[in-house]
């Protein structure tokens, strides 16, 4: 392969890397708009919560045209500072927004709903949720001497949502959030998207140790949230992922980027990747997995990954060429789809998403270090090159691998969605951890199949079959022998 | 259920929450999956599972079509469920993945093996989506409010999860629809296609060559590592290795140790094995021409019945359908079904 065309090669992972860090970040946290305040931090998030098919709303973006029987949940959340005192709170949540377009509705049809965490004199701590109808106020009476009035008021000029709450004689300390549903109209002709502002206003009624009585504080809250024809924003990006993916296969082969590839390297990669289906789909998933996970923290820390890994790591060590991964997941990834999880062109992004990081490192540890890919040169006592090379393949694999199956394709694909909290601490980390430990170890494993193999000494290794097969003399292949008898 | 999980209740405040805490993410939350996986081991056995992901010979329509349209009705399964969102769209496509099973004719055994795997799937997503999924645990800091919680972990596990619900289980087993409609059309692709011929399906699509390649390679070698596999096990065991402990002892974790050693051993001397047979395909390839045109000619073509060319046709239009679905919902409410 040339320069020119390595080049090129080079280019096409990079725009492949670009592709899925851009796919990763179309699916942002939910991120309130936050209000600091000297009694406390009110955050202001529109739309909140979920959608029908489980994926995060993106904050300030509502579409047109929203059924009434979703809606959007607006959500004003107070968390009320340790040295305040607050005996009332009131709400008045806007539920129309002001804009140009009369476009967002307040929903009847849903209830008002929230939450008061208090935490009372005595360190008694607990929480009251609540629910108010829209057309007639209601009270709701706690155990505590709690009173929460919630109603929705709609006039010609003004439509919001009021709040009242209060604990009696006792502050109010801890968290107090209220949700309420809006929905939207059609978009009329002419508009593409339009900005509508909400305004929302809190009376806090708190004690005021310099004049020593209660007083109140009238705070402004303000958000802007842009409604929009609905993008088809899931379907898009399906589609990118799978023409975008395919098209780098596809451009990779005009390329000449499996040219640089022996048809040796090919039967290797095909036959350790088919080794890797059977591993896990096959014996696994039915005997390994269900054993082995079950020790504490075995699951976390992937140590049934150790024959993937070393397998991935065996791979990349025979061919020890750029995108010798990647290939090998891509290959796994089909034969897995073929006989478990389904044909699925969306999931051609996967194997990329977990091999291009690993492939890259190698290229660049090469490109900067010029030191030969998976060496036996020592680093430090005990620790050679190979081994770091070994950590760090199985390092990025396991880290963008879990990222993106949490992430990207669980939620994607199957609505699945994860805790943050769970899918880094509990998932991502240990598990890139485990998958680079069982990377370092797999390299002196790899050098003993290496050997074993011997498709260095390609050439000489035929010759000396076909002597000793002329010459009908048993042959030894020279150091193999002593190191594993077992095999020979 | 309080005291079940809350063993500790003699302890201190911060203390037992700890300890709560650990017990459950090392022992409770596992249990679940374990039990599952337990029996599903149990009933259906290594046999039944290698019977499930085998092909299975039978005369039947199924099995006389061209591997493309199989291929492709598989892959419309596997897209629709994943853009679909309402919950009688997805039971379609699993109606649809489970019916086109039935003109396959497949064994008793394979139909018996297929509904437990299915429903083994449809509990643990539940499960895992009762506790995991934000939108339904965050029952004390976050979204799920006037759920119907079952129980409100420690505050030392918070960071991970809140508590448990039922509507999140609900969610779970709902979405778990899209997995096993996907995995269910899956089987039906590999039990009536031959392995050999399943290299046509990706040809047809233009796959490049070397791709082709590597897949008839994979899929042609798998029967082969098992073969291997099972005689160096067998011979480990004529060894006197013990490859899974048999009791539970106080020295478990040694079994385990050797267990994993047990395995390592038994993976290597097949990977060399492999490896060799593996260098000798690919000098049989390059002697034979692979590589050398970019034109390539086929020993055995198989060619398109009408009936093939009928179904793909449906398939196409059902994978338009699904695509023309996310677009014109939006005016013809009737297709937000498939949205």
């Amino acid at each position: 392969m040339g320069r020119r065309t390595r080049g090129n090669v080079y280019r096409v992972i990079l725009l492949s890397m670009v592709f899925l860090l851009a796919f990763s970040l179309i699916f942002p946290a939910q991120a309130a708009t936050e209000y600091k305040t000297d009694l406390g931090t009110f955050y202001y998030s529109l739309p909140y919560g979920v959608g029908r098919g489980g994926a995060t709303y993106k904050d300030g973006l509502m579409y047109d045209n929203r059924d009434p029987r979703y809606g959007y949940n607006v959500m004003i959340k107070f968390d009320i500072a340790e040295d305040a005192k607050i005996y009332k709170i009131i709400f008045y949540g806007d539920a129309q927004g002001v804009s140009e377009i009369n476009i967002v509705k307040p929903n009847t049809n849903k209830k008002i709903t929230g939450t008061v965490y208090y935490k009372l004199s005595g360190g008694y701590t607990g929480s009251k949720q609540f629910e108010g109808s829209r057309t007639t106020a209601s009270e709701v009476k706690a155990a505590l001497p709690t009173t929460m009035v919630s109603e929705f008021k709609h006039n010609d000029n003004d439509t919001y949502a009021k709040v009242e709450i209060s604990l009696g004689n006792s502050t109010i300390n801890g968290t107090v959030e209220f949700t309420f549903n809006v929905y939207t109209g059609p978009l009329p002709e002419g508009y593409k998207e339009v900005d509508v502002t909400f305004y929302t206003y809190v009376i806090v009624y708190y004690y005021d140790p310099v004049v020593d009585q209660v007083v109140s504080k009238a705070y402004e809250l303000k958000k802007v949230v842009t409604v929009s024809k609905p993008p088809m924003l899931r379907f898009i990006l399906a589609a990118s992922i799978a023409i975008v993916s395919m098209g780098i296969v596809y451009a990779l082969s005009v390329l000449g980027f499996f040219e640089s590839f022996t048809t040796v390297d090919l039967v290797t990669i095909a036959v350790l990747a088919a080794f890797q289906a059977v591993r896990v789909q096959i014996i696994g998933r039915q005997l390994v997995f269900p054993l082995l996970d079950r020790v504490p923290g075995a699951y976390n820390f992937a140590v049934a990954d150790f024959p993937f890994i070393m397998l991935l790591i065996i791979a990349a060590y025979i061919v020890k060429k750029p995108g010798s991964v990647t290939l090998t997941l891509f290959l796994y990834n089909i034969i897995s789809e073929i006989g478990r999880y389904g044909i699925n062109p969306l999931r051609r992004a996967y194997p990329f998403a977990q091999g291009v990081v690993p492939d890259l490192y190698l290229l660049l540890r090469y490109k900067l270090t010029s030191v030969e890919l998976f060496a036996d040169k020592p680093l430090i006592k005990g620790i050679t090159v190979g081994h770091v090379d070994g950590f760090f393949v199985g390092f990025f694999r396991g880290l963008f691998m879990q990222l993106s199956l949490y992430l990207v394709f669980y939620p994607v694909l199957f609505r699945l969605q994860y805790d943050l909290g769970y899918v880094l601490i509990r998932i991502t980390i240990p598990r890139a951890i485990g998958n680079g430990i069982e990377g370092a170890i797999s390299v002196p494993i790899a050098k003993k199949v290496e050997e074993a193999i011997q498709y260095r000494d390609f050439k000489p290794f035929v010759f000396i079959i076909f002597a000793s097969r002329v010459s009908n003399t048993p042959f030894v292949i020279k150091g193999v022998t002593r190191k594993l008898p077992v095999i020979l | 259920m309080e005291f079940t999980i809350h063993p500790f209740i003699t302890l201190p405040g911060e203390l037992k929450s700890i300890v709560a805490g650990v017990f459950l993410l090392l022992i409770v939350l596992p249990l679940v999956p374990g039990t599952v996986s337990y029996l599903l081991f149990k009933i259906l056995g290594i046999s039944g599972f290698r019977r499930l992901f085998s092909y299975e010979a039978r005369d039947s329509p199924i099995h006389r079509l061209h591997p493309l349209t199989k291929l492709l009705t598989s892959s419309a399964i596997g897209v629709g469920v994943a853009l679909t969102d309402s919950f009688l769209g997805l039971l379609i496509f699993l109606l649809l993945s489970l019916i086109i099973r039935i003109p396959a004719n497949p064994s008793e055994r394979k139909v018996r093996g297929l509904a437990i795997l299915l429903i083994s799937n449809v509990l643990l997503i539940g499960r895992s989506q009762s506790f995991l999924n934000p939108a339904f645990s965050r029952v004390v800091t976050g979204t799920a409010r006037g759920l119907t919680v079952v129980y409100i972990f420690p505050k030392s596990l918070r960071w991970m999860t809140e508590g448990i619900t039922v509507e999140g289980f609900v969610y779970g087993a709902i979405q778990s629809i899209r997995v096993i409609s996907a995995l269910s059309a899956a089987l039906r692709f590999i039990s009536t296609t031959h392995p050999s011929e399943i290299v046509y399906g990706f040809k047809t699509l233009k796959f490049p060559i070397e791709v082709t390649f590597m897949i008839a390679v994979a899929i042609k070698s798998i029967p082969s590592i098992l073969e291997k596999t099972s005689v160096v096990i067998s011979a480990e065991r004529a060894r006197a290795m013990e490859i899974v402990p048999r009791s539970i002892s106080r020295n478990i974790f040694k079994k385990i140790a050797a267990t994993f050693k047990a395995l390592v051993d038994a993976l290597l001397p097949v990977i060399i094995e492999t490896l060799r047979e593996a260098r000798q395909m690919a000098l049989a390839a390059t002697i034979k021409g692979f590589r050398a045109y970019k034109q390539r000619t086929y020993y055995k073509e198989i060619e398109m019945s009408k009936t093939d060319i009928i179904l793909t046709l449906a398939v196409l239009a059902l994978f338009a359908f699904i695509i023309a679905a996310q677009f014109l919902a939006y005016k013809y409410p009737f297709l937000s079904l498939f949205q």
